[in-house]
């Protein structure tokens, strides 16, 4: 190894080489064969490659190990050690007689897709790419390349950091619309990672250099780090049945150093150039010294595929996803029942959040293994980033590391404790925080003595190395019954500390009216008043956002409309009622039948004043539902309608069991446990499942799809359940069916078993030992009344 | 406005267990999930021309075997064959995630509706295809791993001769399911002769359950 690090910060362009692989289709490498090999079958072959490309002017070339990993070197009966010590030393044979020159330890996708889309889990990623780091630890740099999903991204920064201290550098291959094939974006992909520590970051491969100017130009926009750009040598053409590439190399010269004009700090080539295209682009390097890019500071949040960017409007945090005072939401969580959790989630966002906050504290529940359950089941069915909510230190940790983006951290405050526990992670994950302005005192009482607290966190935050545009401040809103003149102070804490420091504010609004009658009207007062004192992000819930309707009877009082002129020209004839829910009659068994959903739920409220909750659900919800699954079973109703009639129903018993929840009493204890088995990605068929029999009453514990025999058969213990439903897609996965009903039998003999998905049949679901073959969502519930009786 | 293509609406109507007589109200649903999925898919396709050898139990393309008497049968006039692959992507796959969330019914709907679409474009690819093919060729069916007795594991053999993974976007799972999920690989050989290219019942995954069978009718594939 070079005795210093690889300085990616110099005044110079840096020039990477050009493609490998290419190359080593020049010296005859078949089809199905492993290029990595290569490095220990004719390792003098690969060095004479690099050598080309350290001739043609290369200041760095990467080692030939790009899909090399365990599940690669296995299949050809080798260690990822012996192959990657093997690229590495051949890099390294190659740089003999030249001076500064850096071998990059190439590092390309696994081959497998991380969860929630694909079945491999993040650390297992982690763990996959921590091999072939530690193999290749006398490189000089890390080179991570053409990744597609940001989340195997961040899998092999994090593996990169923990196991080396190599620099990092980090591409994504993009469309010309600069998204990857999975949804990450040249801002999003930016803000993870400037965070994470790597130390230069760009593109490669995709498209040729043309195609790329646009994207390059985005990252030049929004990368405070060096920016590489290195582009395959044009669009693949088929010529005689080769894979050829249009653009020549002199095109490909032009163009490319016309990147390192503009400000890319390195470049290079990928897929179709070769040697010949990096002497060329190193000759029109000549005299191009690096341009520094100014990127404006910008306080960002992002998933993988949406970006947030604080203080360009008033955004809003969800705050529905937090048990204090939510009785629905503390059973949810205490059933782990994460599809209420994750309804919550897409009804906000549909309410229009911008950020979503994930709170799981409830005394009496293991915090840290809910966070990061719920985080990792959250960020799969929406892209709204997330705030972490929490007081344990360690469950935000675990939930920042498998975090599919840049997350806001909540919270950090001024006590000693809470800046050396928090802000150590803030920075290894590179986050955004939320500092709170209290400290071992306690909450100052003046807007000045909150300040100050916030430029305290600030500077310990700049200590840590966290950046002051990823630090956020809550100046903390009392309750204004209980503490009149601290509304005022906090609207001035708003304003002070944002003049004071440029940092982005928030506050969590709906605490200002706890103990006062009409609470949000409090709260969009509030809310006003603190948007007008400069408020960048209010924690607060989305379907009470009335923003505009405020804002314009802000600007009639403070004088800014004049004459109320357009106040009035809008608002005349305005009334504040809520919508009225059109009533229509019929009774359940018509909105059922019909898919009726807010009709359904009205009529059940009616239903609620006359008679107890199972009655309502027994009585007038099921019998309502079994006339839908009588018209299924004639085929007078296809499927969508069976599940509309469902969710109709499921909206009327919701609105019941919220009754039941208020008075904490009779839960159904007809309980069935539901998974798609292990290996078996699929499974819109349980989910479908799951709807029926939830409205029949059945008390439904999901366990999601690849489910281990072991899960399945701990939670049927757990939940006390009399019936298992399993399901299968494909044949590769009836083994699986096999050994989680045969784990089941010999474990919980006790419990029925019910099997179906689309590669089981009757004699197939007999074989396995199923007590019933479900061929549709129906048929489980018939198979359910076999085993509790029926519903009436 | 959009109008849903007519091969997918059968298609999807098909999956849905509806027949001809689907009311209104389900075609207006389709139509809307139609529109919603046309939002976020991003069809891609990529496909290799590869000779074809008959082995003893099946043929040799590219250089590896695939043991099967179906392809085998499917390939016999073909010295070259296509093999291909089709995604909608991976946005698709998180909309459905959301959607099941926020809606079964039009998860279902939407569901159906990807199928539907992932079959169209490998319809247009296979146009695409027999207008690249000479004269007194022609294509035989489409043939998936997992249809007959072609193992699915062949999956990830596809994915990998076609380096899906860097070009559309496409890998397997370790049980060999397609990522995304709407998603194809698939042989098509190119034949001397004019070949049947309908599927038949006994070589459907579905045979000895079929509802349509059970009706009387016939899925219509």
């Amino acid at each position: 190894m070079s005795a210093v690090a690889f300085n990616f910060n110099t005044d110079k362009i840096i020039l990477f080489d050009g493609a490998m692989g290419t190359m080593l289709q020049k010296l005859g490498l078949k089809a199905g064969e492993l290029p990595e090999i290569l490095n220990l079958t004719a390792g003098e072959k690969i060095t004479a490659i690099h050598r080309t490309y350290l001739d043609a002017g290369a200041d760095a070339v990467y080692t030939n190990t790009f899909g090399i990993n365990r599940f690669k070197a296995q299949t050809a009966g080798m260690s990822v050690e012996t192959i990657v010590k093997a690229a590495v030393q051949n890099a390294r044979n190659a740089c003999k007689g030249f001076q500064d020159k850096a071998v990059a330890l190439d590092i390309g996708p696994c081959g497998k897709i991380l969860k929630p889309a694909g079945d491999l889990e993040f650390e297992d990623a982690a763990d996959v790419f921590a091999e072939v780091v530690r193999a290749g630890r006398d490189a000089d740099f890390i080179i991570l390349e053409t990744f597609t999903d940001l989340y195997e991204l961040k899998a092999a920064v994090l593996a990169a950091k923990e196991n080396s201290d190599l620099p990092i550098a980090a591409t994504m291959s993009f469309e010309a619309d600069g998204t990857s094939f999975f949804g990450a974006t040249i801002e999003t992909m930016t803000a993870t990672l400037e965070g994470l520590g790597v130390s230069a970051l760009g593109l490669n491969c995709s498209l040729g250099p043309k195609q790329l100017e646009p994207l390059a130009d985005r990252f030049l926009a929004c990368s405070s780090l060096p920016v590489i750009i290195k582009p395959n040598a044009g669009l693949p053409v088929i010529k005689d049945g080769q894979t050829c590439y249009d653009v020549t190399k002199e095109e490909f010269a032009k163009t490319v150093a016309g990147f390192a004009k503009k400000g890319a700090a390195i470049v290079g080539g990928c897929c179709g150039t070769t040697p010949e295209y990096i002497a060329l682009l190193k000759k029109e390097l000549n005299g191009v010294s690096r341009k520094n890019c100014e990127t404006e500071e910008k306080t960002v949040l992002c998933s993988a595929s949406r970006l947030v960017t604080a203080g360009e409007r008033l955004n809003i945090i969800g705050e529905r996803i937090n048990p204090t005072g939510k009785k629905r939401l503390q059973q949810a969580l205490r059933e782990k029942d994460y599809s209420y959790l994750l309804r919550e989630a897409v009804k906000q966002q549909e309410q229009g959040a911008d950020v979503l906050d994930v709170n799981v504290g409830l005394p009496e529940l293991d915090e840290i293994e809910m966070l990061v359950k719920a985080v990792k089941e959250i960020q799969s069915v929406t892209d709204l980033p997330l705030q972490l909510d929490s007081s344990n230190s360690e469950a935000l940790e675990r939930a920042a590391r498998i975090y599919n983006g840049k997350p806001l951290i909540n919270s950090v405050n001024g006590k000693r404790e809470s800046l050396e526990s928090i802000l150590p992670i803030v920075k290894k994950y590179g986050c955004a925080v939320l500092g709170l302005t209290l400290d071992e005192k306690g909450i100052p009482q003046t807007a000045e003595g909150r300040a100050e607290i916030a430029g305290r966190i600030i500077k310990a935050a700049e200590k840590y190395g966290i950046p002051r545009k990823n630090v956020l401040m809550d100046c903390l809103v009392m309750t204004v019954s209980a503490q009149q003149k601290q509304a005022l102070e906090t609207l001035k804490a708003v304003k002070l500390v944002k003049e004071k420091y440029g940092v982005k504010t928030v506050l969590g609004i709906s605490n200002i009216s706890f103990g006062l009658p009409a609470r949000s009207l409090v709260n969009e007062t509030m809310l006003s008043l603190a948007v007008k004192n400069g408020l960048d992000m209010a924690i607060y819930n989305p379907s009470e956002v009335r923003l505009e309707e405020n804002e314009k009877a802000v600007r009639v009082i403070l004088g800014e409309d004049k004459d109320c002129e357009q106040f009035i020209s809008e608002y005349t004839g305005w009334t504040n009622e809520k919508t009225e829910i059109k009533t229509q009659s019929g009774g359940m068994e018509y909105f059922v039948l019909h898919g009726l959903k807010e009709e359904a739920k009205t009529d059940a409220d009616l239903l609620l004043e006359k008679f107890s909750p199972l009655d309502v659900i027994e009585k007038h919800i099921v019998p309502a539902l079994d006339k839908v699954g009588k018209l299924y079973e004639e085929g007078k109703l296809f499927l969508p309608q069976l599940i509309k009639a469902a969710e109709a129903a499921k909206s009327a018993c919701d609105t019941v069991k919220n009754r039941l929840a208020a008075g904490g009493g009779e839960a159904s204890d007809k309980k069935i446990v539901l998974a798609t088995v292990h290996g078996d990605i699929h499974d819109i068929g349980k989910n479908i499942a799951k709807v029926i029999l939830e409205n029949y009453n059945y008390k439904i514990t999901d366990l999601g799809r690849d489910v281990p025999a072991e899960e399945i058969c701990a939670a049927v213990k757990e939940q006390g359940a009399k019936l298992a439903g399993l399901s299968a897609l494909m044949t590769t996965t009836v083994g699986s069916m096999k050994q989680s009903i045969d784990l089941l039998r010999r474990e919980c003999p006790d419990v029925k078993i019910m099997a179906g998905g689309a590669v089981l049949s009757e004699t197939l679901a007999k074989q396995l030992g199923a007590d019933f073959y479900v061929a549709d969502a129906l048929a489980d519930v018939r198979a359910a009344e076999r085993v509790f009786g029926s519903a009436d | 406005m959009i109008k849903i293509p007519p091969s997918v609406l059968k298609e999807a109507l098909r999956l849905l267990g509806a027949n001809a007589e689907a009311d209104n109200r389900l075609l207006d649903d389709l139509e809307r999930a139609y529109e919603q999925l046309l939002k976020v898919s991003k069809p891609r396709t990529v496909y290799k021309k590869a000779a074809v050898r008959q082995t003893e139990n099946g043929v040799l393309l590219d250089s590896r075997e695939f043991v099967s008497k179906d392809l085998k049968k499917l390939l016999s006039n073909s010295s070259h064959a296509f093999i291909i692959a089709a995604t909608l992507g991976a946005e698709t796959d998180g909309l459905l995630r959301r959607k099941m969330i926020e809606n079964m019914a039009d998860a279902a709907l939407l569901d159906a509706c990807a199928n539907a679409e992932t079959e169209r474009v490998c319809d247009t690819l296979e146009q695409q295809l027999s207008a690249e093919i000479g004269e007194g060729e022609y294509l035989t069916r489409r043939f998936s791993p997992g249809y007959g007795d072609v193992d699915l594991k062949y999956s990830s053999a596809l994915v990998n001769i076609l380096n899906t993974q860097n070009v559309i976007g496409l890998a397997c799972t370790a049980s060999k399911m397609l990522v995304p999920s709407k998603s194809v690989t698939a042989f098509i050989g190119i034949s001397a002769i004019k070949e049947d290219r309908h599927r038949r019942c006994d070589e459907c995954a579905a045979n000895t359950d079929c509802v349509w069978k059970k009706r009387g009718e016939r899925c219509g594939v």
